[in-house]
């Protein structure tokens, strides 16, 4: 295959795979093709009023004042305690932190242990719909979701069902959701890039058994001039088993879909330590301009989901309007799988991501000492080069 | 195939063969010239920067901006013969001698520049302001100091120590004296009588020496270089051959062909280079100032490192990248920060600087490709032709309209434009070589359709036709008018002006010999700073012969060369 033949775009073989696919005797060579994910938040389905027929959660000022005459300040002294809002804790002006940090039973942090706070409840979606998948494969659950655009029924995310009503995370397309963009702006820059590799690709648009490989960079990504994920970059992936996942899937119309399996990739503290998915899955539309875009989404630990928005205290709860201890309750409510087997209350709530990639060359490598790897029946060293796709 | 070693070692036997003839006591066969002006050249940004970092080390920040430098005859090298420095521009060249001089006498540089100690940090010290600042005013000034610059900054830097209570601030001015000094911006030739050819005058040593340093170097004469100026080794034939032979074996060499070809490509025009981030995301400042340096470590790589023909640098397949270029010819680049090598693959279409970033969108416009720019570019730069610039009364609508549904390609929208009368002659010679780079778009990406139509970068250079791009190069890789261009722009860049009509029978001589020499850019520039002619002054009332043998070299001119 030449690199400019039909296709406007390089379109490399994997080496090994070529090599392995010629031995075989096929007829027809597969590709692989690589990516880096340019975009990446929590799926949280806009439909406007109808998602929250209740009303929105409140912003953080209004919640802290009810939280203070709870507690038995008066108005006036929560409209002073308030005044300086957002505060600062080092600083008298910060006083109503302290108060809000503890105020549960006024000397336990609250978001370390949130059960040392009531449930001052979380407004909920009540909407019919929501991306995501059927985790579990049934369509009549009460839990269930239809997907808005394909009318799938049965789709499960009980993440969206708790996050869907707090401002921050609703945003009508395209706009992403204020706290999702911000997190990515900073996770983008600071994380290393996560990679998307699909191999076996015999036509773009329908192959009936590829591989995805979901891994972890050393390296970070780039941004072009138009302050974009810089497509066509090369990137060495991070040998880090906790960072390497092999999916099995299909491509069908061009949309390429994995079977159930466990995903764990390193992420950033900023954001979360880690994810690690149970029966997760992609759904992916292979764009015509070399791009993916779409879904990733399975059932995830909910404290693990709990604790990256708590840990930062009080920060992400004035700022993004995140009212800890209802959070803490409403996930802890509608965690929907993995039971435990003591207490019988569910451990994981189902999710979904958005996730978008962009062209890019992945490129293996020996962790110590750089060297190139080679792949198993190629003459060549080292590189698997997963090529972006034609256009 | 020889080895890379074998080809240094075959280069380096050629290079000395070319030396022996040329300077070691056997007869110059070339022509006899009459010389042409002696320069008065500003320090180019570049060539102030790299004596910074020779005199005074590479951790010397060089703070500030310059004033920009102007083109004549198709170098800065010789539009600096016509630069003075305007009063803004002294302001900023005294802000940056400041910001330098504070930094050579600051506690991490004072140990290492300043060669003594003075007996009292907060005194005069005569005797050791005078051993600095003879030993580096001789670097800077390229020349010993005479007695009355020596004495004058001595007594300066003593007074202001005494003010200052500072012998280092005393030294600091001093410092940033001599660097706003003529002496040091200004390359200020001097000629003598030639005792070998009476009536005629050439070069005095220091004159051949910065001569020889800043054109094979690109940078001040180095002590060695003095010092055979200062004992008269310079006025010698063989002396001048053995420097040249010195410099040009020197790692440093690289340097002088970084900078000649840095000037010759307009790589200047890399600092106000910008694309339509819209248009062109990929393209970035960095991606510019790679591109930049990819082409200039292609030539040196095969020009100095492989002593390779130079004609190949429109067919050479091997590059360097980053992973920031990988980016935009979509290749993988394994190395996260460093250059790495990279051959363009068989069937790749790109192959020879013309088809690098660099070129292709160092000419064009921030919106889209213009074969009209690109083709004038290889005119001018490569072949040294001349292209008049076009009429007052063009109507460009046509060609810019890169939307309009009847013309959808460049060439159809250039063929169009060309129906008026006024246009064609000089998109004749434009167009064909512009139009066979096409496949490039404004940022150097890879194209093989315009607005949904396949690009045809099929065509003809002068008379030659060629398929595609590949071809394309293949045909100015044989160009006749390549290699004379090279030689008669190489040795203007030397000289600081135009050559002369008196030199162009030892311009085609060199030409021969460079074909000689399986076109070897070293040797070339070997022969020419082993010339007579290259210091060769003309005498006054000899006017006639200093006439410009062309602008640029234009078509009569390198005709007359092949």
């Amino acid at each position: 295959m030449t690199r400019f033949g039909s296709c406007l775009r390089p379109l490399a073989l994997t080496a090994g795979l070529a090599a392995a696919a010629f031995s075989a005797g096929h007829a027809s060579a597969s590709e692989t093709r690589g990516y880096v994910v340019s975009w990446f938040g929590v799926s949280t389905y806009y439909g406007g009023d109808s998602d929250c027929p209740d009303g929105l959660n409140p912003m953080s000022t209004e919640f802290y004042k009810r939280e203070l005459l709870r507690l038995g300040y008066s108005e006036a002294d929560a409209v002073r305690l308030l005044k300086d809002f957002p505060g600062n804790p080092g600083k008298p002006d910060g006083e109503y932190i302290k108060i809000m940090s503890t105020r549960g039973d006024k000397k336990t942090n609250v978001y370390a242990h949130p059960e040392s706070a009531a449930d001052p409840g979380l407004k909920e979606v009540k909407g019919k719909f929501a991306y995501g998948f059927n985790l579990d494969g049934k369509t009549d659950s009460p839990i269930s979701f239809t997907d808005p655009d394909t009318g799938e029924k049965g789709i499960k995310n009980q993440y969206y069902r708790s996050l869907g009503c707090i401002r921050s995370f609703r945003a009508p397309p395209p706009a992403h959701p204020t706290l999702a963009q911000a997190q990515w702006d900073v996770l983008r820059d600071e994380m290393p890039a996560w990679l998307i590799e699909v191999s076996g690709i015999t036509d773009p648009m329908n192959s009936d058994n590829v591989t995805v490989t979901i891994s972890r960079a050393v390296d970070h990504v780039s941004r072009d001039s138009d302050n974009n994920i810089r497509a066509d970059m090369s990137f060495k992936v991070d040998p880090d088993p906790r960072s390497h996942n092999v999916l099995h899937g299909h491509i069908k119309d061009g949309v390429l879909t994995t079977d159930p399996a466990d995903i764990r990739i390193v992420a950033d503290p900023f954001l979360i330590p880690e994810f690690h998915w149970k029966e997760a899955r992609l759904k992916l539309k292979m764009g015509a301009d070399g791009s993916l875009k779409g879904l990733v989404g399975g059932y995830h630990d909910w404290y693990a989901l709990y604790w990256s928005y708590a840990e930062s205290g009080w920060v992400e709860e004035h700022s993004a309007s995140v009212d800890m201890p209802a959070l803490y309750y409403s996930l802890k409510r509608n965690a929907d799988a993995y039971p435990d087997p003591k207490t019988g209350e569910n451990t994981a709530i189902s999710t979904a991501y958005e996730i978008e990639a962009v062209p890019a060359f992945v490129i293996h490598t020996d962790d110590k000492n750089d060297k190139k790897v080679s792949d198993a029946g190629s003459a060549k060293p080292a590189v698997r080069l997963a090529a972006n796709a034609g256009q | 195939m020889p080895t890379l070693s074998a080809r240094r070692t075959f280069g380096a036997l050629g290079l000395v063969a070319a030396l022996a003839l040329v300077g070691c006591g056997q007869k110059d066969d070339a022509p006899a010239t009459k010389g042409g002006p002696i320069s008065l050249r500003r320090l180019t940004e570049p060539e102030y920067r790299q004596i910074i970092a020779d005199v005074f080390g590479t951790t010397i920040k060089v703070p500030g901006r310059f004033e920009p430098d102007v083109r004549d005859n198709g170098l800065i090298a010789v539009g600096t013969s016509r630069e003075s420095v305007a009063g803004t521009g002294f302001e900023e060249y005294d802000l940056t001698a400041r910001g330098i001089a504070a930094q050579v006498v600051d506690d991490a540089h004072r140990a290492t520049l300043i060669p003594c100690t003075p007996a009292k940090p907060t005194d005069r010290d005569d005797k050791c302001a005078t051993q600095f600042i003879a030993s580096t005013g001789r670097l800077l000034f390229r020349r010993p100091l005479t007695s009355d610059e020596l004495q004058t900054n001595v007594k300066n830097a003593g007074d202001a120590a005494v003010k200052l209570n500072s012998f280092y601030g005393g030294l600091e001015l001093s410092v940033a004296a001599m660097l706003v000094s003529p002496q040091f911006l200004f390359r200020q030739e001097v000629s003598e009588p030639d005792p070998d050819n009476p009536g005629q005058r050439r070069l005095d040593p220091y004159s051949t020496a910065s001569r020889l340093s800043f054109f094979l170097w690109d940078s001040t004469p180095d002590t060695e270089l003095l010092d055979a100026a200062a004992n008269g080794e310079l006025n010698t034939d063989k002396g001048i051959a053995r420097q040249v032979d010195r410099m040009v074996k020197s790692p440093r060499l690289a340097s002088g062909v970084r900078a000649y070809f840095s000037d010759m490509l307009g790589f200047d025009g890399f600092a106000s280079l910008a694309k339509d981030p819209q248009i062109y995301p990929k393209f970035s400042s960095q991606v510019a100032a790679d591109a930049k340096e990819q082409t200039l470590r292609t030539l040196t790589d095969l020009l100095v490192t492989n002593d390779g023909d130079y004609r190949d640098i429109f067919t050479t397949r091997k590059t360097f990248l980053t992973r920031l270029l990988g980016s935009v010819y979509q290749v993988p680049v394994t190395a996260s920060t460093e250059w790495e090598p990279h051959e363009y693959a068989e069937g790749d279409p790109r192959a020879g600087i013309l088809m690098e970033i660099s070129f292709v969108a160092l000419h064009s416009h921030p919106g889209r490709s213009s074969p009209t720019i690109r083709g004038k570019a290889l005119r001018e730069v490569f072949l040294c032709q001349k292209v008049p610039d076009p009429p007052g009364n063009v109507n460009f609508a046509l060609v810019q309209d890169t939307k309009n549904p009847a013309f959808h390609t460049a060439r159809a929208r250039l063929e169009a434009h060309r129906t008026q009368a006024t246009c064609q002659g000089c998109h004749k010679i434009m167009d064909p070589a512009g139009l066979a780079m096409e496949n490039f778009d404004s940022s150097g990406g890879f194209r093989s359709t315009e607005n949904g139509s396949p690009i045809d970068t099929s065509g003809d250079i002068d008379g030659v036709k060629f398929e595609d791009a590949l071809g394309f190069t293949k045909a100015v890789h044989d160009n006749p008018s390549v290699p004379s261009c090279l030689v008669t722009r190489m040795y203007s860049f030397g000289t600081g002006r135009p050559a002369t009509k008196d030199e162009a029978d030892w311009l085609s001589y060199q030409v021969k010999q460079f074909a000689a020499s399986g076109y070897k850019v070293p040797e070339l520039m070997s022969r020419i700073a082993s010339s007579k002619a290259f210091y060769r002054v003309s005498t006054p009332g000899t006017e006639a012969n200093n006439a410009s043998l062309s602008m640029a070299g234009t078509t009569t001119q390198t005709e007359a060369l092949k």
